[in-house]
């Protein structure tokens, strides 16, 4: 499986550079793949986006409320230089609390703190006053550094506050995680 | 002070004081109805270094040119609050400074200007060759950092405040808690620059706090009335919030695109409307309080494309709404968004499922373990509020569905060519690049100040006083029957059969 999400990535590469002559800017997807191998669950639809006016991608795997997460950040001009201004900024935090540690995870050899915090699942309405109480969904997540000042966010969503009774998400994270291998350049 | 102003509030003067039959020499009574307009007696008592002081109604001098008459007259009042310097007021008709309805819509337009007569704040230089001339915005500016009292005299004869005696206080103190932020007196600096004006007022907005009538000329301004039944010390950085979201957010940059030829349709499409104005409000807030008191910017700092993405299937507005990008092919932006509401709408109902799922749970709990339902009460309430949230998000995802499928239709329709081709030409526009520009750097000016450099808060709220929780045991929820199902699975497995 790992080789054949390569091997997409790769031919998406290849397209963007038949199609446009040159590529100049990597997709998230691509940004991602060119800092960590990792086998995707199996069938779940991707998502990519980037903030940071690009720096900072992001590439995500949902199926119905669970979803899988990379965030890459430390990027120059990113929202986030280093792991530690990430833990203390708004993406580790649960309304600006920090978040409650949740154990360990063995991601490539090394054990890393999980963290773990509730998200609100759907975007407050920006034209509306507070809403006060939001229904609020779980993220479990760790900081894997990478070469040359990057780091990876990778966490697992829950956006629902109803648990899974047959706990697929997890079950997907946990093998998710058993793949992930950071990539020397 | 300019040659066109002092004629002005002279004008309007001599308007209310023949109306009151009386003259300019007269002795200048606060107490009247009407003397003064909301912030003007904090302007007056904030001169020259306190030099004038307020005593039942009367202003006095502390040195004053007759020292046997401290008392200032109705013309030296005028004077006063014409301030040092100012551009035009927006209408200098006496009926509409009284606030004749009949004469709101005449005032006077501010004339259509071309980008380059234009001023950005924020990141614009990035956002094209748009910046206006040196010496406009940026002079206005630094004087007004070398004078505010001088900035928000000519900030507040922009304002046309209307309204009960009360509530025109209310949003007089409002516009000077603006002024004591950074980003206010940034802004209101601006707005005079570009000499922008707006109507201000309260009014029953059904639970919704603010809201801004761009079809008017100029803007109309209300807030909700809701606010003065709140106690003020908790609610007037928040009221102030919402005065700057709909004012500067709304009201100025309404008057900004116009005058750079940015059509509506692309304004109403733009998805950084509605969050730009809200980046102002929480600056604002963060700058007055050390904190934002209403609303939450971690849920947009989190993941700026992320929350953009969710929010479109918030509300049909947000579904029809595009970044800069999206808008150059708008049909085909929307119609990749049925997939959206399809995915949504199969997690809602893939969840609702799973919610009565947990419904036998927790009642096997009750009655086979014996547990107390009050203790249970924290489950039951999340599976409660989840269910009442679900079913009006599906109601939601209809609506947004039923928006989208118009919208698709109307602008592949030979009728709605017209207003596509617009929104597709305003993709590429300097002012959108300006826009998008301003957007950005208040998004990093808010991540800064919420990332531990938060300057000393302007005001100093009261702490909210909570009552003690209730002692009635210890209370299990969601995810705690969770635990409770896994651990009883293992050891009861008869149980689950």
């Amino acid at each position: 499986m790992k080789r054949l999400w390569t091997a997409a990535l790769i031919l998406m590469t290849a397209a963007g550079a038949a199609a446009g002559g040159t590529v100049k800017t990597k997709t998230p997807s691509q940004a991602v793949a060119a800092a960590l191998s990792f086998t995707p669950p199996k069938g779940w639809t991707v998502v990519e986006y980037a903030n940071a006016e690009g720096a900072d991608p992001v590439v995500r795997f949902e199926s119905l409320a669970d979803a899988v997460q990379i965030r890459l950040f430390g990027a120059p001009g990113s929202d986030y230089p280093t792991p530690e201004d990430f833990l203390a900024g708004p993406a580790a935090s649960e309304r600006g609390a920090s978040p409650a540690a949740a154990g360990t995870a063995l991601v490539a050899g090394r054990k890393l703190a999980l963290h773990r915090r509730r998200f609100p699942i759907e975007a407050a309405d920006p034209h509306r006053p507070s809403p006060g109480k939001s229904i609020m969904g779980t993220e479990t997540f760790c900081v894997l550094p990478l070469e040359g000042g990057r780091f990876a966010v990778l966490a697992y969503r829950r956006a629902s506050p109803i648990p899974d009774l047959q706990r697929k998400g997890e079950k997907a994270w946990e093998a998710f995680l058993k793949t992930v291998r950071p990539k020397s350049k | 002070m300019p040659r066109g102003l002092k004629p002005v509030f002279f004008a309007l003067f001599l308007a209310a004081a023949v109306s009151a039959g009386a003259g300019p020499d007269d002795l200048f009574d606060a107490r009247v109805p009407g003397a003064l307009q909301p912030g003007q007696r904090e302007v007056i008592l904030a001169l020259e270094g306190g030099r004038y002081t307020l005593e039942d109604g009367r202003f006095l001098d502390s040195r004053p040119a007759d020292p046997a008459e401290p008392r200032l007259t109705k013309a030296r009042v005028a004077e006063l609050l014409a301030g040092p310097s100012s551009g035009p007021r927006p209408d200098a008709s006496p009926a509409s400074a009284a606030g004749d309805a009949a004469h709101r819509r005449a005032m006077s337009r501010v004339p259509k200007g071309t980008p380059a007569q234009m001023n950005f704040d924020g990141g614009a230089g990035r956002g094209g060759d748009i910046r206006g001339p040196p010496g406009t915005a940026a002079s206005v500016a630094a004087d007004a950092a070398a004078n505010p009292t001088a900035l928000q005299v000519q900030f507040v004869s922009r304002l046309v405040f209307k309204g009960t005696r009360q509530e025109r206080e209310a949003l007089g103190e409002a516009v000077g808690l603006i002024m004591k932020s950074k980003t206010g007196r940034e802004l209101a600096a601006q707005f005079v620059a570009e000499r922008a004006a707006a109507e201000v007022a309260m009014g029953d907005l059904n639970h919704n706090s603010g809201e801004t009538d761009t079809t008017l000329d100029p803007p109309k301004v209300t807030l909700s009335r809701e606010y003065l039944a709140q106690d003020p010390d908790h609610t007037r950085v928040a009221l102030a919030g919402t005065l700057a979201h709909e004012l500067f957010g709304h009201a100025f940059e309404q008057q900004r695109s116009k005058k750079a030829g940015f059509p509506e349709v692309a304004h109403d499409h733009y998805r950084g409307d509605e969050l730009g104005s809200r980046l102002i409000d929480w600056l604002v807030q963060t700058e007055l309080a050390g904190k934002v008191v209403d609303g939450d910017p971690e849920d947009f700092l989190d993941d700026p494309e992320g929350y953009f993405r969710e929010l479109l299937t918030r509300d049909p507005y947000y579904i029809l709404t595009f970044s800069p990008k999206e808008m150059k092919n708008p049909v085909t932006t929307l119609r990749g968004r049925g997939k959206l509401i399809d995915a949504d709408a199969a997690r809602t109902a893939a969840e609702l499922k799973s919610n009565e799922d947990w419904r036998p749970i927790v009642a096997h709990f009750i009655k086979v373990h014996g547990i107390a339902r009050d203790r249970m009460a924290p489950a039951e309430k999340e599976l409660d509020d989840y269910l009442k949230w679900a079913q009006g998000h599906q109601s939601k995802l209809a609506a947004c569905r039923k928006a989208l499928e118009a919208q698709i239709k109307e602008w592949s329709s030979p009728e709605g060519a017209k207003e596509k081709k617009a929104l597709i030409a305003a993709a590429g526009s300097p002012y959108l690049g300006a826009l998008e520009a301003r957007l950005t750097a208040r998004a990093r000016a808010l991540r800064r100040l919420r990332s531990g450099r938060t300057p000393a808060a302007v005001i100093e709220l009261p702490p909210l006083v909570i009552g003690p929780e209730p002692k009635t045991g210890p209370k299990i929820d969601l995810e705690e029957v969770g635990r409770m199902y896994a651990e009883d699975m293992a050891k009861n497995p008869g149980h689950w059969k």
